[in-house]
């Protein structure tokens, strides 16, 4: 199985001050970041954010190809939302629609290398500790954020592969004959992750 | 043999629904297994796979019992599972975290290790597998026997008494294939071990052979693998009708 596109990045081991930062630093952050690009009155607020995201990024140690990996799958996407906000509302909510967009891959990015998922996890199960007093467990909640973080790029890698399989045979793949066997790849990869965790006593 | 506690199958029977009935997937297994180490041979489908996830509860028998030193698998999964580490053929599909050292810190986060423990633990694991240089590495950049050390550190991590490892060897280069042999030559836990790796195999004092769900020889390699060898060329003993 291939890599798969990589939406989120990973963690890379470095001395940067983000790095050192503690995570409710990184999540007090990310709390200030939402709170402007939702407030924001128009495109300029998170095309600055971005910018100032980007930066931090590269500082931290993340290099251009790594940048170009991650948004180079969403750019499709961002091209679409562009044209169909520049028909409906005009270039400056599509520049705003995009930017918040923009803003939100560029800080997963930054927090993914900067952060080990470990860290993440334990953060993400401190913080939903509450929801013991209804019955649930937030180390699942944990464990199911981080096979989510896994899953994604496994999952996009599988249609990749589909898609080359299609290809090899000489035909033109065709999106929606790959989404019955691009499912299957999934549940089949889904019942796997179950059973290897399973295995190892996480049921 | 005295010393080592027994994987015990009492009248198991697996079987599966399918389209046109019921396929039996195991037929009537009646072992105990009191070996350090154990390696079960046979063609693709025999069953090995099936017979192997018995031990830690990932196929329940249809009827008949499995007890892994004692526990009853049926009533208590969850400490038959303690017991016994799983390693899968395909490790990709074992490993559930982006890199080495995290996957293997999940293992530790199950088996209870505080959190400022668990980094150091890690790392110490996949040093005693070879690989603490690629621990920080995304597991896809990883070579095939690099994700089986990674898959297998993961395993051990839980602390298991026995070890089941389903056709380890399968994906692995000569090179790689040494690495986990001699790895395995050094664990003190109890091994089952399926395999087509008749070189493996025989360096087990007791291998099983199963064909069509049924164990069709079980005894000493140098009397199992040769007979085994044959029926494959020449067909086996008992075969079903079509």
């Amino acid at each position: 199985m291939s890599r798969g596109p990589d939406l989120f990045g990973s963690y890379s081991p470095g001395g940067s001050l983000l790095h050192r930062a503690p995570l409710w630093g990184k999540g007090a952050g990310i709390v200030v970041v939402t709170v402007a690009v939702v407030l924001a009155p128009a495109w300029p607020v998170p095309a600055v954010l971005a910018a100032v995201l980007l930066a931090a990024g590269t500082a931290a140690g993340v290099g251009a190809r790594e940048w170009w990996r991650g948004l180079a799958p969403a750019l499709p996407v961002l091209l679409l939302l562009t044209v169909y906000h520049v028909l409906t509302a005009g270039p400056g909510q599509a520049a705003d629609v995009v930017g918040t967009i923009a803003v939100f891959l560029v800080l997963t990015r930054v927090l993914m290398h900067t952060t080990p998922l470990a860290e993440l996890l334990d953060g993400v199960v401190r913080l939903c500790a509450p929801v013991r007093l209804v019955g649930a467990d937030p180390e699942r909640i944990g464990l199911a954020i981080s096979l989510m973080l896994r899953s994604i790029p496994f999952v996009v890698g599988a249609v990749g592969e589909l898609r080359d399989a299609v290809r090899a045979r000489g035909l033109r793949p065709n999106p929606v004959l790959l989404v019955t066997p691009a499912v299957i790849s999934t549940v089949a990869y889904a019942q796997r992750t179950g059973q290897a965790l399973a295995a190892r006593g996480f049921d | 043999m005295p010393g080592i506690p027994a994987l015990v199958c009492s009248g198991v029977t697996v079987t599966a629904p399918t389209a046109s009935g019921e396929l039996t997937l195991l037929d009537g297994i009646d072992l105990t297994l009191g070996e350090r180490r154990i390696a079960v041979v046979g063609l693709n489908g025999s069953g090995k796979s099936t017979f192997l996830r018995l031990f830690n509860g990932l196929a329940r028998p249809s009827s008949g019992t499995v007890t892994v030193h004692g526990t009853d698998v049926a009533r208590d999964v969850r400490a038959a599972r303690r017991r016994v580490g799983f390693v899968f053929t395909d490790p990709l599909s074992q490993l559930v975290m982006p890199t080495p050292v995290e996957d293997v810190e999940l293992s530790l986060r199950g088996a209870g290790v505080p959190r400022a423990r668990r980094r150091t633990a890690a790392l110490q694991l996949l040093e005693r597998v070879g690989i603490a240089h690629r621990a920080e590495h995304s597991i896809y950049d990883l070579s095939g026997g690099e994700r089986q050390l990674a898959a297998f550190a993961a395993v051990l991590a839980v602390g298991p008494d026995v070890l089941v490892l389903d056709e380890p060897t399968t994906l692995l280069d000569l090179r790689n294939r040494g690495r986990l042999t001699g790895l395995l030559d050094g664990l003190p836990h109890q091994l089952l071990i399926a395999t087509h790796d008749l070189g493996l195999a025989a360096t087990a004092p007791r291998v099983l052979v199963l064909h069509e769900g049924r164990v069709v020889a079980d005894g000493r390699p140098g009397q199992v693998l040769p007979a085994y060898e044959r029926w494959c060329a020449d067909g086996f003993p008992q075969e079903r009708a079509p």
